[in-house]
């Protein structure tokens, strides 16, 4: 359990002293709504330091996830630049972008995050046997990290056995499979209880406490508040 | 964890989708080796009859429509049209021996047979025929009877019973061994025997020829025309007529399994697009935790191909069992009373049955391709952002 | 905003599909092989070959060749023959004579009949039984049906 750092400062722009694991540059994202052009991004530049704890936020469809997107590559933008430890996502192929997903980025959505057919270990164990692991490998990490998050009982439930705040912990699980230097979280606890919401940011401090770069989107300006920084996305831009 | 365990629960995640499915490709592939067994066992049941003919060329009389042809591949009831002096015509003539045939008939307890008047011994030599028990009749113009070994087992009969054959009676001299051919329905008697009871001054309905010199063939055809006014036709002629109606039932038959089977991909391939569909999150989180474009492919596709070849395993099982009990029902049909036979392979061979199994499973794994694309094509934002 | 695939729509009807095709294609096979096997019926050649060999009432199947109202007589052939070599069979065909008279002289059996004789080329079953007379043998004829229709019957 760790307490929010007391008025965290809202700023854009860049911090000079760590060095930036993302760097975003006019970066432009459109796509097609029914048959009119949705800009959801429209030329965001923004830094991210490495082993920082960013919060985006700003009210729905102003582009936070969008965003987020870019950054853990799940998508390209339709023009700028989006570089993530080094690597540039615009150029990259799509068989890249798989593989960079795969070993260097966790990601934790709002809901849906896990196989519904497959049991607790067996969600955690597919990101790793997607990043090439051994199954002897597969079988002791997991245990490793389903203790992490509190859920070594339930690692032959199947998914759907389990209750909000018990998945997201388990997508966290899956999420650090890999050992991604970057964690990215879209709503993680937009769905969960009190309860569940406290124990899933105790885990997301506990992250950021051993030096991992996570980034999430949230609503809440109170969960915000535990970020070192809060980024506001507005009508597809960063603010200043 | 691992991507074939993968494919196995995803297929098992809906079973009765998966049970459906299934359902539909083992279908496919029944109708298709039941159609095979079909087809591939007229066949073999006419090479045997025409093989056993034993004959180079026929001897029928002349101006027969030419479908009758066929009849004398089986023992049907045939004019007795050749007169004796054509056939003492022809069987003057050098390279060749002739065997006769008069297909007659008569009833055992209202029920038809057929009855054919032979010569005894020789026709027993050229078609290698073995006793069960009894003898051939010997006299030529003995009231005896050689009788098949099926219409031996229909009636009963054995050896020194009495039937009466157009008012005469015969006595039952001996019963032959399963021939496997239409024949085994037959009574045999004695030719002379025959042409007397049925008063038919010395005429027979066909006659059998054989040709010492096989490259000599057409020649002696040529010949028997001369000497005689008779159709002659080669048993080349023949079974190309016979086969070539086979081959159309075959053909067809196997049309309507074509179009079984593809109707069962066309399940296949509804069933992997519904899976898509429904599946759109859970492509997005593994493309989001990094399975690549091809990884998904791939899946989607093995799922399909484990329809083929567990559908193929299942569709040849039932297939076969299908076959042995459907096709002495089907198999009774016009078509194949001509030929004599109903007794139709019920197996495919075992080259066939392998054939059958890779097809499916190529037609299960091509009706995959579509639905794998879509799948694989499928961004992760999109798949995610799915409502 | 949801999509929903074409095909989607069809799932649930692939198998009953299959079923479909399997027993269309099997109820065409049956339908082959009605044919002429389907009645117990006995065949225009198969009795002529040995008529004396038939006892008792018996269903005979086959083709009219030959209709003769002023005589009330028709000719059968088989059916077989009039299918492979229609109303003019290979010389030495069997062809059944049937009288059938409905007024004055009577059949040689003594019965007078009521309907009507079938047309040529109709697909008839006549029983009746064989029995000799000095003309030697003939058949007797209960009841003519075509199909499931009867056109004639003895008068009783």
């Amino acid at each position: 359990m760790s307490s929010a750092p007391m008025g965290a400062a809202i700023t854009g722009g860049t911090t000079a002293a760590r060095e930036h694991v993302m760097t975003v540059r006019d970066a432009h994202k459109t796509y097609e709504g029914r048959g009119v052009p949705v800009h959801a991004l429209r030329g965001v530049d923004l830094d991210i330091d490495t082993g920082s704890f960013t919060c985006l936020i700003g009210p729905s469809g102003h582009g936070k996830s969008t965003l987020l997107h870019l950054l853990g590559g799940l998508d390209r933008p339709s023009s700028g630049s989006v570089t993530v430890l080094g690597e540039h996502i615009e150029r990259m192929s799509d068989a890249q972008l798989a593989r960079f997903r795969a070993h260097r980025i966790g990601f934790v959505f709002q809901f849906f995050n896990l196989l519904k057919g497959l049991t607790v270990a067996e969600n955690v164990q597919l990101a790793m046997s997607f990043a090439g692991a051994s199954a002897r490998e597969q079988r002791s990490r997991t245990d490793e990290l389903l203790a992490s998050v509190g859920l070594s009982a339930k690692r032959d439930a199947r998914a759907n056995e389990l209750s909000g705040g018990q998945m997201q912990r388990v997508a966290i699980a899956r999420a650090l499979a890999n050992d991604p230097e970057v964690l990215l979280l879209d709503e993680p606890t937009g769905n969960l209880d009190s309860a569940s919401e406290s124990e899933v940011l105790g885990i997301l401090d506990g992250l950021h406490a051993e030096g991992r770069t996570i980034v999430m989107v949230t609503h809440s300006l109170e969960i915000a508040a535990r970020a070192e920084r809060i980024v506001e996305v507005h009508d597809g831009r960063v603010l200043a | 964890m691992n991507d074939f365990k993968l494919v196995v629960r995803n297929l098992l995640g809906s079973r009765s989708r998966f049970a459906l499915t299934l359902v539909g490709i083992t279908l496919g592939i029944t109708s298709l080796v039941v159609m095979m067994s079909l087809g591939a066992g007229l066949r073999a049941q006419i090479d045997k009859q025409a093989a056993d003919l034993g004959a180079n060329l026929i001897v029928t009389p002349k101006g027969w429509c030419a479908y009758e042809q066929v009849k004398v591949l089986s023992g049907t009831q045939l004019p007795d049209a050749i007169p004796a002096e054509d056939l003492a015509a022809i069987e003057q003539l050098e390279g060749i021996r002739v065997l006769p045939y008069l297909t007659v008939g008569s009833a055992i307890d209202n029920e038809p047979v057929p009855v054919t008047g032979i010569r005894m011994d020789e026709t027993v030599a050229s078609k290698r025929w073995s006793l069960a028990e009894g003898e051939v009749p010997q006299a030529e113009e003995a009231l005896e009877v050689l009788a098949g070994a099926a219409v031996a087992d229909s009636f009963g009969l054995a050896v020194g019973d009495a039937l009466t054959l157009r008012g005469a009676t015969f006595t039952v001299a001996g019963v032959l061994e399963a021939a496997g051919t239409g024949d085994d329905g037959v009574l045999f008697i004695p030719l002379a025997a025959a042409q007397k009871v049925y008063e038919t001054d010395g005429r027979i309905s066909f006659a059998a020829v054989q040709v010492d010199d096989l490259d000599a063939v057409d020649l002696a055809a040529q010949r028997i025309t001369d000497a005689a006014n008779v159709a002659v036709v080669s048993d080349r002629q023949l079974l190309a007529s016979v086969l070539s109606v086979v081959n159309t039932v075959s053909t067809t038959l196997r049309i309507i399994a074509a179009v079984a089977v593809l109707t069962a991909a066309f399940g296949i391939v509804n069933t992997m697009l519904m899976a898509t569909f429904e599946r759109r999150r859970e492509i997005g989180i593994m493309k989001s935790i990094g399975s690549s474009n091809a990884r998904i492919f791939r899946t989607f596709m093995a799922e399909a191909a484990t329809y083929g070849v567990v559908g193929g395993l299942i569709g040849l099982a039932v297939g076969t069992g299908v076959s042995r009990l459907l096709t002495p029902l089907i198999a009774q049909n016009e078509f194949t009373a001509f030929v004599g036979g109903a007794r139709v392979d019920a197996v495919p061979p075992l080259a066939d049955m392998a054939l059958i199994l890779g097809g499916a499973v190529v037609v299960a794994t091509l009706a995959g391709v579509y639905p794998a694309w879509r799948a694989a094509r499928l961004t992760p934002v999109e798949a995610i952002s799915y409502e | 905003m949801r999509v929903t695939l074409p095909a989607a729509r069809g799932r649930r009807f692939a198998p009953f599909i299959a079923l479909s095709a399997l027993a269309l294609s099997l109820s065409v096979l049956a339908g082959c092989a009605g044919g002429a096997s389907a009645d117990d019926a006995i065949g225009v050649n198969a009795l002529t070959a040995d008529p004396q060999a038939f006892s008792g009432e018996i269903a005979v199947v086959g083709v009219v060749q030959d209709v003769s109202a002023d005589s009330s007589a028709i000719t059968l052939i088989d059916l077989t023959e009039y299918e492979t070599c229609g109303l003019t069979p290979c010389g030495g065909a069997g062809i059944l004579p049937l009288f059938l008279p409905t007024s004055g002289t009577p059949a040689p059996s003594g019965a007078l009949y009521e309907g009507s004789l079938p047309a040529l080329e109709d697909q008839v079953v006549v029983t009746g039984t064989i029995r000799s007379a000095e003309s030697g043998l003939y058949f007797d004829v209960e009841r003519v049906d075509r199909g499931s229709a009867t056109l004639m019957t003895k008068q009783r």
